[in-house]
């Protein structure tokens, strides 16, 4: 997937780590799932903000998540034109945390192919190594 | 609001859509001052009497040229205008249509032109609405492009899963909508996709974004429309019937994106359709057609479910009956063909259309009865709905 370099396919994207998500991508790197929490209201709050949406603390900084979620929905792509994703069909993941009703993030889910997804289904966080210290917060079905 | 508010102060009075190309012969910039000469002849006036700008610039096309205000007065030597505004998003063209209400209904200028624009994406972009940074995506892309996520569609594709999983709406029920507005298109000089489809052809189409269908998805075009709003007094000495803004409304979703929502069946809270309905002074069974906003198919449930129209229990029975059809549905919608059929125009095609059915000028498509109607655009991060009636 990774086929970088001149005249060959685009490689796939890096995040960019900046001041607000920084937490976020130095967790990933130590296999931890670390969203961005209110320090005052308690809220979890992803993708990181400025603030509290809720209470508008500025007081608001990573914690680890457990990591558990459910697929809340996803959709299949079979389209190429995403850099570095031309094997076809792929599914992204949406995955909605125990820690909070509402609480979101997107991912793939390693373990199943397209057709295996279940809307529903309980979900374990786990970690994809891109290397040069990229790592990617993943999903696989969740260990009974 | 007051259910004063906007009510019937103004109307739009002129109307020009240069229709949709695929392959345009001349310049973008050349249809944008088409439609918007069309639409001040249309009305009755001249140039000189247009004193508001209201332009929208939400083309997906990454380096297509965008209009600005600047570029209408320069290009149309408008001299004298004094108010301009519009959405950023805010419902695409009904957004501009509520802007120019708003300003007309407030005195803040006499005879607005409201523009929607759009460009097609040429072959070497890839996919339209794609992530197309480079090797480091950041702000929220750096949560999506790296799964390749980056896609429009595939948000879509997403919000379609879940509603299917809740709902159980299916995808022949979609796919009747698909194919009545298919015949309505057939019957539309503008559109550009107007051969007949079956259900079968409908069912047999290739994936983009499972379970998003080619069929399920807009036609890119370039074209532009125009609008010409003023005051419901001055509209009833101008040229044409005036078409009556009974209220028209923008509004904005919790997020600007797609992707973090909590509720992938709500597409804006039910509340702000009770506002909506109260302002105007009509209720959903008052409504004689829908234009609803249709970029991917699966919007119009979403909007017939806010608006009021159809409970979830009831929607995939509803449109499977062919309750949209324009010949014989109990809401008669899109009745232009839509953005599937006639082509991409984020709602601007559904305004022109209901003018002309309310007008009753639309000629082998026109309803029997179309006093009032429910025009709509955008999806969750903004949208835009307004009744016209005459």
């Amino acid at each position: 997937m990774n086929a970088d370099g001149p005249g060959t396919r685009p490689p796939r994207p890096r995040p960019a780590v900046e001041p607000h998500t920084r937490e976020y991508w130095e967790g990933a790197g130590r296999r931890e799932l670390v969203l961005q929490r209110c320090g005052d209201c308690r809220r979890w709050i992803h993708p990181p903000q400025f603030a509290c949406p809720d209470c508008g603390s500025e007081a608001v900084r990573g914690e680890r998540a457990r990591g558990h979620g459910t697929l809340y929905s996803f959709s299949v792509m079979h389209m190429t034109g995403s850099p570095g994703f031309d094997t076809l069909p792929y599914a992204v993941a949406i995955v909605e945390l125990d820690e909070q009703p509402g609480l979101i993030t997107v991912g793939h889910v390693l373990d199943c192919a397209p057709g295996e997804l279940r809307i529903g289904m309980r979900l374990e966080v786990d970690f994809e190594d891109l290397g040069d210290g990229v790592v990617l917060p993943q999903w696989r079905r969740a260990t009974p | 609001m007051s259910p004063a508010g906007l009510r019937d102060r103004a109307a739009i009075a002129g109307i020009g859509h240069t229709g949709c190309f695929k392959q345009a012969d001349v310049a973008g910039p050349v249809l944008w001052l088409r439609a918007c000469r069309e639409a001040v002849a249309d009305a009755g006036l001249r140039l000189a009497d247009v004193d508001g700008i209201a332009c929208v610039n939400t083309d997906p096309v990454a380096d297509a040229v965008k209009p600005t205000p600047y570029f209408f007065v320069e290009a149309l030597g408008l001299p004298d205008v004094r108010w301009h505004g519009g959405p950023l998003g805010g419902g695409f063209a009904v957004g501009a249509l509520g802007a120019a209400a708003t300003a007309i209904a407030t005195g803040q200028c006499r005879h607005v032109l409201a523009i929607h624009t759009m460009s097609r994406p040429v072959r070497s972009q890839g996919i339209p609405h794609n992530y197309l940074g480079a090797d480091v995506a950041a702000g929220l892309q750096a949560f999506l492009a790296p799964y390749g996520f980056g896609v429009f569609i595939q948000y879509i594709a997403a919000w379609y899963q879940r509603l299917r999983s809740v709902y159980g709406i299916r995808r022949e029920q979609i796919g009747r909508m698909v194919v009545d507005q298919r015949v309505s298109a057939s019957l539309n000089p503008r559109a550009v996709m107007r051969a007949p489809i079956t259900l079968d052809d409908y069912l047999a189409a290739r994936w983009l974004a499972e379970p998003l269908c080619l069929l399920d998805a807009d036609m890119p075009v370039a074209g532009a429309v125009a609008y010409l709003v003023t005051s419901a007094q001055r509209a009833r000495d101008l040229r044409q019937p005036p078409v009556y803004v009974a209220h028209a409304a923008s509004w904005l979703g919790p997020r600007g994106d797609f992707v973090f929502h909590h509720d992938y069946t709500q597409m804006f809270p039910a509340r702000r359709a009770q506002e909506f309905w109260s302002a105007a002074g009509f209720g959903p069974g008052d409504m004689d057609f829908a234009q609803l906003h249709d970029g991917f198919s699966v919007y119009v449930p979403y909007w017939l479910e806010a608006m009021g129209f159809v409970d979830w229990r009831d929607m995939g029975d509803f449109i499977g009956g062919g309750g949209l059809a324009r010949d014989g549905g109990r809401l008669p919608t899109n009745t232009h063909g839509g953005n599937l059929s006639e082509g991409r125009f984020q709602g601007g095609g559904h305004v022109i259309e209901a003018v002309l059915q309310i007008r009753g000028q639309a000629g082998p498509r026109q309803l029997a009865r179309a006093a009032a109607g429910l025009v709509t655009a955008g999806g969750a991060p903004s949208l835009g709905a307004a009744v016209l009636h005459r």
